[in-house]
């Protein structure tokens, strides 16, 4: 986007102003307090309906409506209105924005709104506008806030939500992952209990089964279903007259949990359990342990991802594939210890977790009767001790997570596992059954067997689907999540990477005089961005931390022109620079307008500025032409700034003129003279008397100016007749005497002896008089601008030699060097 | 991909897709998947956990019995 026409009324400061940079560049300057931030704050307010300086830390009681708006203004009465050309669109569009309706942007064309709208989102994360309040964000930022910043401003936000989306998703997958695990576990306890085994085993649990059916008659089966548990098995005839409990089973249960109250098995439970909290203090304690843990699926999941594109799928470098593979597999070695330490957590975790779930089985049995029974203390009791072993699985689910040992002490474990008045109330429920349930024959305990174990099957084969089904979606979960870190980390790595050697780049361009092998690094690290520099070659520091403001300034430029590029090529090439080089000085000033005009050619930047030599500058070095400089000054409360447009200096003279206002006019001129020929002296290298103050008065500029130019041109005469180079003579003989005739037009050698014409009485002399002084001065600028490319003449030398005068474009080459003594004449 | 087509896409663009890529072809991610997470990736809704649980949760389809 280019900024072709600019119309403000009314906005911060400025009442009424008419801008046309045309696509072309443009520097506004003006002493501090002139209104030249305003135009910066209108088309901010423009692109995005804020403004940016009005928000922030320390803004709370400053409103766009209140004091966006020019003082004693509406919003109704502040107004935008800019014509843009936009990239792939044919014609440039208008766009206005009003104070009154800050979120709505007027379109002369609709039909642009999807083309305009990629650059107001640029726009709105702040990408077109450097203030030294920027470069801060840049420079002396913590890594964190720099971190922030710089993501703000690359639109990389969005990585970060759907990276913890994806954690997210992780984290509920292991959860429902967790959770059938502990189902799982449950299911078998339930299996092993009713059958009285320590360990599930399909073939002892197909042996039990077909046992049972062999006793009602049926054959046996070949594999373990529930379906067919009871398959062409003949129910007992007396089965459905019985209420479906069997006595010794429950016995069975009671004696098995009354052996695990025993202190001997406690015993055995806690020695078990000190081995894993001895492995897991060992991981919790030791943050790099974990860290191998995590590593090590990282690692594996790199190595199953190296393919044939001799790219390492971890940081996208190129690597030789065998020794890609080596490399990761060294760091899976290395994590070899941490995977020993959890295949033990998972052996005794599991372990332990099997004998609580086979108890957990038995005590939900017994309490079934406890609740017929009606034993209440019984049953509160056995709820109360089921919730502690069911609390401990849950933990051996994920321990390396959720098992702190400083929280479960042995003491506190052992009280958990055994739970005091258990055992009488066991008994107690025990004695219910014999006198409650008789004795039932071995057929029909075979059927209530089959039945319970059908159930129960049927439940062990739901929860190891379920299980298998969240593994495979934990899974695909972690390796989303990972492969998405390892993609970001790559990708940013690169944009980094390439951000900070275009930083250097453009930083090696300023200061290549005494800083030529200037480097620096830019790295992500956690959340924040390490961002250091080389300094004289004695380590990297912090930016802010040995260099000088000046140099920061120019670092803060840098940086933010390198993100710039990256993140608005093509698609918005107004960049302003608002009053950004503060701290720099002149040399480097110099070396920034080549920059902008060396390696941003095709960028569009609006330039503000308080310094007057600064804006001479960029307009020497032709970053602008005299279309483009427009001084702000005079700023008044009522009336906003007086606008000098550089280009219409003689229209805006004559129109003085007519209204035979010499004071004005003279004014004008004098002011405008300053200015030119202080550009003059600097692109002809002329001596002018040094002052310490800086404050070169029109005289002193004028003098330097003329006179270099005739000492160039003596020398330009005295090498064209040196090669005999007769037609050239002439023609600089003729302007010799053409810019004489002009110079004493101007009275300026009558200056020293003549007080009543000297340039400070100008504002007294009458109309007529006055008139010829702004021809000679208007004929006296054409003396040092081309006619052909309106550019300033300048001095060429070489090696400290002066060698040739010319324009731009050429049209005006002098050759100064004369023709060696015995050289043959052209 | 050209340096350039990656360049023209924002970042992070380039993230997820070069992520699905990396992903594109593995056991654990069948065609299917791959082709919601695109959806989701197109229509902005990566950041929804509700939407990638049930796009990683497809089964693949089984091939017609002949």
């Amino acid at each position: 986007m280019r900024l072709i026409e600019l119309e403000i009324h009314n906005i911060r400061g400025i009442c009424d102003l008419l801008l046309k940079p045309n696509g072309k560049n443009l520097v506004v300057w003006g002493s501090n307090g002139s209104g030249k931030s305003a135009v910066v704050d209108t088309i901010d307010f423009l692109l995005t309906g804020r403004i940016s300086r009005l928000t922030g830390k320390g803004t709370g009681d400053i409103k766009l409506e209140k004091h966006g708006t020019h003082i004693d203004h509406k919003p109704e009465e502040a107004m935008v209105r800019a014509v843009v050309s936009i990239p792939n669109y044919p014609e440039p569009i208008e766009i206005k924005r009003c104070m009154l309706n800050p979120g709505n942007l007027e379109y002369s064309d609709p039909e642009a709104k999807p083309y305009l709208d990629p650059i107001l989102s640029i726009a709105a994360r702040g990408q077109h506008v450097l203030t030294r309040r920027e470069i801060l964000k840049y420079i002396t930022a913590e890594p964190s806030n720099r971190a922030q910043e710089i993501q703000t401003i690359l639109d990389i936000r969005e990585i970060e939500d759907i990276r913890k989306t994806l954690v997210k998703v992780e984290n509920s997958c292991e959860k429902d992952f967790d959770g059938a695990k502990k189902a799982l576990t449950i299911a078998v306890g339930e299996i092993t209990a009713t059958i009285g085994i320590k360990s599930f085993e399909v073939e002892t649990v197909l042996q039990w089964v077909n046992d049972r059916r062999a006793l009602l008659g049926a054959v046996p089966i070949a594999t373990l279903n529930s379906a067919e548990v009871k398959a062409n098995v003949v129910a007992p005839v007396f089965q459905a007259k019985e209420a479906p409990v069997n006595p010794s089973e429950l016995k069975t249960h009671i004696e098995n949990l009354v052996g695990f109250l025993s202190e001997e098995n406690v015993d055995t439970l806690l020695q078990t359990d000190a081995d894993l909290r001895g492995n897991l203090q060992q991981v919790q304690t030791n943050p790099e342990l974990v860290r191998s843990l995590k590593r090590l699926r990282l690692f594996q999941l790199g190595i199953d991802l190296i393919d044939d594109t001799g790219t390492c799928p971890l940081c996208d470098r190129p690597w030789d594939t065998s020794q890609l593979r080596e490399h990761i597999q060294q760091h899976i070695n290395e994590a070899e210890l941490a995977q020993q330490l959890q295949s033990n957590i998972d052996l005794k975790s599991k372990s332990l977790s099997g004998a609580l779930s086979d108890v957990l089985a038995r005590i939900k049995q017994v309490l079934d009767i406890a609740a017929v029974a009606g034993l209440k203390e019984e049953k509160s009791n056995l709820e109360l001790w089921r919730d502690n072993l069911d609390q401990i699985v849950e933990l051996l689910v994920n321990p390396v997570e959720k098992y702190k040992t400083s929280e479960y002490t042995t003491t506190k474990l052992r009280s958990m596992l055994a739970v005091p008045g258990v055992e009488p109330a066991l008994d107690r429920v025990s004695t219910f059954i014999e006198s409650a349930y008789p004795k039932t024959t071995p057929q029909q305990e075979a059927w209530d067997s089959l039945t319970k174990i059908e159930t129960r099957l049927g439940s062990y084969e739901k929860t190891r689907d379920l299980l298998m089904s969240n593994a495979l979606i934990y899974n695909r979960s972690a390796i989303l999540h990972e492969t998405f870190i390892l993609t970001r980390d790559s990708v940013l790595k690169s944009l980094y990477d390439s951000v900070r050697d275009r930083f250097v780049d453009l930083y090696r361009q300023i200061h290549d005089s005494d800083e030529s092998t200037f480097t620096a690094e830019i790295k992500p690290d956690e959340a924040g961005l390490d961002f250091t520099v080389d300094f004289y070659g004695r380590g990297s520091h912090p930016p802010h931390a040995m260099h000088s403001e000046g140099h920061q300034d120019s670092m803060g430029i840098c940086l933010y022109l390198a993100l710039a590029e990256k993140l608005t090529r093509n698609v918005i090439d107004l960049v302003i620079l608002d009053d950004v080089v503060m701290s720099v000085d002149a040399d480097h000033r110099k070396q920034v307008c080549k920059l902008l005009s060396k390696s941003f050619p095709n960028n569009q930047f609006l330039i503000t500025t308080h310094d007057r030599t600064w804006a001479n500058q960029l307009r020497s070095a032709n970053i602008v032409d005299s279309e483009g400089m427009i001084q702000f000054y005079n700023w008044h409360v009522t009336t906003g700034p007086q606008v000098d447009f550089q280009a219409d200096i003689w229209g805006r003279i004559d129109t003085d003129l007519i209204k035979d206002d010499v004071s004005s006019a003279s004014g004008r001129l004098r002011q405008n003279g300053e200015q030119f020929f202080a550009m003059v002296c600097d692109s002809l290298q002329a001596p002018v008397v040094y002052k310490l103050s800086g404050s070169y008065d029109f005289g002193n500029l004028l003098d330097g100016a003329i006179g270099q130019y005739r000492r160039l041109l003596a020398k330009a005469k005295n090498a064209a007749q040196s090669w005999g180079r007769n037609e050239e003579f002439e023609q600089l003989q003729e302007l010799d005497s053409i810019v004489t005739e002009i110079y004493e037009r101007t009275n300026a050698e009558k200056w020293p002896i003549n007080p009543a014409i000297h340039y400070n009485n100008w504002a007294n002399l009458s109309k007529p008089d006055f008139q010829p002084v702004v021809e000679a001065f208007r004929d006296l600028y054409g003396v040092f601008i081309c006619s052909k490319c309106s550019k300033l003449l300048h001095l060429v030398t070489a090696n400290g030699k002066q060698e040739s005068v010319r324009c731009d474009c050429t049209q005006i080459h002098w050759n100064l060097v004369p023709k060696e003594k015995g050289a043959k004449k052209q | 991909m050209t340096a350039q087509q990656d360049q023209d896409k924002s970042i992070p663009q380039q993230v997820i897709e070069n992520a699905l890529a990396k992903l594109e072809g593995r056991d654990e991610f069948p065609e299917a998947i791959i082709s919601k997470l695109k959806e989701l990736a197109k229509k902005g809704r990566l950041d929804s956990q509700k939407a990638i649980i049930e796009a990683i949760s497809i089964e693949p389809e089984e091939p017609p019995c002949v």
